[in-house]
């Protein structure tokens, strides 16, 4: 009996549909096998989701979980995670996001919140400690994000905080994504779209509970420790200085920044949207999320012009998506394009991604005029690329078959178009370049959501970690480990990484400061979570966890019809060798980091976890549902 | 009510130009006072508006609204440490809303809530935007 410190120890869950809410107790043993965040998405998810659902319909849901560091005093404490059937690639959708929504939830003494069923009407909901309503959303439908939440404030008070869908997943746009704190983002998977789907606007959040703490004599010198690993590291002062924009040069200097589509690495006006530029003309100051000592969101603003705004600018992610990827170079224009985003709730990954694919497609002639009309869609034509990402969020003309994802629009422009799209799982890459970064290429084809860099985020073999890889891998794998364009030991690395990648977001912490750098690993958590909610894990049992977690997201995936077929790379990662910079030459070699991944994950030929390897993380329910 | 005069009175400032609203301040707050991790009962609270931040902290002022809002005369302040000398009247919280600067987050049995100059918000400031300075300055 009694519940854990580090938790709220209740998960609220809401159906839409009935208007029914119900709050339970979280179960320890469910701690003690998932910890958290991720974690509870995973299992509830599996549990609860049959296969073969319609994503935009009732029967999926949307899991809003924190995780015992959320809220605490642990550096980078603001995540949350949310997961669902994703509409974009009909497989497990998860995204994360920081700011301090998650925080408040928490703080209303909840874990999670599952969202179930469809509203008739458009809704939105408010929690605050144990009053938990359903309110009607008319006059918030239709809104954008930043709206949204100005005009919630004004009516609940400011310390509200809010997540909430703008018109792109209202419109049930396949790229959409829900916004918190103005300018955080669940980005990926379209969960903006099944949020829209169940006609729910918002969650509003204000909490008064408290969360107790287990170990409180050592509580304050164990998170100092950890405090000043952060505070003295030496990526902190780059990290408060530019934010991620730091990576637009560093990447660029690599081949692995991404332009024109992916037509090559390098972008030679990188300089001209890098972190010199934002930072020096742009720039206001650092805007920390909860918790954070790194601070890498950056507060920007343009003061004049078409393109005035002032908010938390864009990071490395969307400098290339709505910049070097559709050849724009126009900073004013691409600071403002993220901006719009936010407001209009999309995913800027995926909104760069379908507007360079369009532009090459336009640029090889392949857009029939009944798409297009007279519009033409230059490389670098900043004025079309924000005109598209209206388009796409309100369904308008051209904008309604983007807004599908680059995937399915080539289904319906046809005429060969679909050799262009940057896809895994029918999701957009993100702005990393495997042939520049081998272990990134496997990353992108193995994650469970489709393209993504951020499951197992290696980033260690980027160069300058000699050290830390040789602790983490092992000297044994020295020296092509740590050598960003060999593709030897890299099935390890992301294996390794995915397991760890997976217990961070389930605790509530950032990758940054646990994966890059490594400054709290393993051993730094497993002390926080004793300290914090009094659970002695070993490091096995978190290793297992971890492994737990990416076995279930892979068992979603399988019984949804996934296998090895769809674990790989667009066409030109595979065929087309990189035309210049220090990756001239290379074309990413998956088959063989595949194999080795699958041979380390236990799983057999065809991507599918073994009984064995089930039965051994505790999940021979699971080897049941998968070996029938 | 002026028996402090003359006095050194230190009370903390934030540097508005370094604070990025990580709100780290308001976690150890909470927790060293409160044994809890809860933001909203810290004796240091950050607002953000716009390009700024607001903060509220005691500011141990010379002559204390609050001292001089409550109807029965039960605060007492002494070397920069408030006391009740008197049980409150029941639901009254005037003295939390006549300060000026929000400093006062609730009123247990014997005290008020307001900020110690414990200075554990201090050594957890990763913006090193916060110190203890004379009132009187930019900020005061």
């Amino acid at each position: 009996m009694g519940r854990y410190c580090g938790y709220a120890g209740k998960i609220l869950r809401i159906n839409l549909g009935t208007r029914k809410i119900t709050k339970s107790e979280v179960p320890k043993s469910l701690i003690k096998k998932y910890v958290g965040g991720s974690g509870f998405c995973a299992i509830t998810l599996y549990n609860e989701l049959k296969p073969g659902i319609n994503p935009l319909g009732k029967e999926n849901k949307l899991y809003f979980a924190t995780g015992p560091f959320t809220g605490t005093l642990f550096p980078q404490s603001s995540r949350y995670s949310v997961a669902a059937k994703s509409p974009l690639t009909n497989g497990w959708g998860e995204a994360h996001s920081g700011g301090f929504w998650g925080p408040e939830l928490k703080y209303t003494g909840y874990d999670g919140l599952i969202i179930e069923g469809i509203s008739r009407e458009p809704v939105y909901i408010i929690i605050e400690d144990e009053a938990v309503s359903i309110q009607d959303a008319d006059d918030l439908w239709g809104l954008t994000t930043h709206e949204t939440e100005h005009k919630l404030q004004k009516e609940l008070g400011n310390q509200v905080k809010v997540a909430s869908i703008g018109p792109a997943g209202e419109n049930k746009v396949l790229i959409s994504c829900i916004i918190n704190d103005m300018d955080r983002a669940a980005a990926r998977a379209g969960l903006g779209a099944v949020m829209g789907s169940k006609k729910l606007k918002a969650v509003a959040v204000r909490g008064t509970q408290g969360i107790s703490i287990f170990n409180r004599k050592d509580y304050v010198t164990t998170m100092g420790e950890f405090h000043q690993k952060i505070v003295n590291d030496p990526f902190t002062e780059t990290k408060q200085k530019y934010g991620t924009t730091y990576l637009v040069e560093m990447m660029n200097e690599i081949g692995r920044f991404p332009s024109y589509n992916f037509q090559s690495g390098v972008f030679k006006d990188a300089d001209k949207i890098g972190r010199e530029e934002i930072y020096n003309n742009y720039f206001i100051k650092p805007a920390a999320c909860f918790g954070c000592i790194q601070a890498c969101g950056r507060l920007t603003s343009v003061k004049e012009g078409p393109f005035a705004y002032i908010g938390v600018g864009p990071e490395y992610e969307t400098l290339s998506a709505l910049g070097s990827r559709c050849g724009n170079t126009n900073l004013e224009a691409l600071l403002y394009a993220h901006h719009l985003c936010n407001a209009l709730g999309l995913d800027t990954i995926g909104t760069g991604g379908v507007i360079s694919w369009a532009m090459e497609c336009f640029e090889k002639g392949l857009i029939d005029k009944t798409f297009l009309g007279d519009r033409k869609l230059e490389w670098g034509d900043a004025e079309t690329t924000i005109e598209l990402i209206t388009m796409i969020a309100l369904r308008e003309g051209f904008g309604d078959i983007l807004a599908y994802g680059s995937y399915r629009a080539a289904e319906i422009l046809g005429n060969d178009t679909s050799n262009y799209v940057m896809h895994v799982k029918k999701q957009e890459l993100a702005a990393q370049d495997g042939r520049a970064h081998k272990s990134m290429g496997l990353t992108a084809a193995v994650s469970p959501r489709g393209a993504d860099h951020l499951y197992a985020f290696p980033v260690l073999d980027e160069g300058g970690f000699d050290k830390e890889v040789k602790e983490i891998y092992g000297e044994e794998y020295w020296p092509e480990m740590g050598e960003r364009l060999s593709p030897k030991y890299k099935g390890y690395m992301v294996y390794v990484n995915e397991n760890f990648g997976v217990l961070v977001d389930s605790v509530g912490t950032c990758k940054y400061g646990t994966m890059i750098p490594p400054a709290l690993y393993y051993k730094e958590i497993q002390k926080g979570l004793k300290v914090t909610t009094g659970i002695n894990f070993t490091i096995t049992e978190l290793h297992q966890t971890g492994e737990r977690i990416v076995n279930l997201n892979r068992a979603f995936n399988i019984r949804e019809g996934f296998s090895r077929a769809d674990d790989t790379l667009p066409r030109r990662f595979l065929k087309e060798p990189a035309p210049e910079g220090p990756p001239k030459g290379q074309i990413i070699e998956l088959e063989s980091m595949l194999e080795e991944y699958y041979h380390h994950r236990g799983w057999d030929a065809n991507g599918i976890p073994t009984p064995e390897k089930l039965r051994q993380l505790d999940l021979a329910f699971v080897a049941e549902d998968l070996h029938q | 009510m002026n028996s402090r005069k003359g006095d050194q009175v230190n009370h903390i400032i934030i540097d508005q130009s370094k604070c990025f609203n990580c709100r780290i301040c308001e976690i150890i707050c909470s927790f060293i006072k409160e044994n809890e991790i809860n933001p909203k009962l810290s004796r240091i609270r950050i607002e953000p508006r716009n390009e700024k931040i607001v903060y509220h902290v005691c500011r141990k002022c010379d002559n204390p609204v609050c001292v001089e809002t409550c109807p029965i005369h039960a605060i007492t302040i002494e070397n920069g440490k408030f006391t009740l000398t008197k049980h409150c009247i029941e639901n009254c919280s005037l003295c939390i809303e006549a300060c000026p600067y929000k400093a006062i987050v609730s009123i247990p049995e014997k005290t008020i809530d307001v900020c110690d100059l414990c200075g554990q918000c201090i050594l957890f400031c990763p913006a090193n935007a916060i110190h203890i300075g004379e009132r009187g300055g930019a900020h005061g």
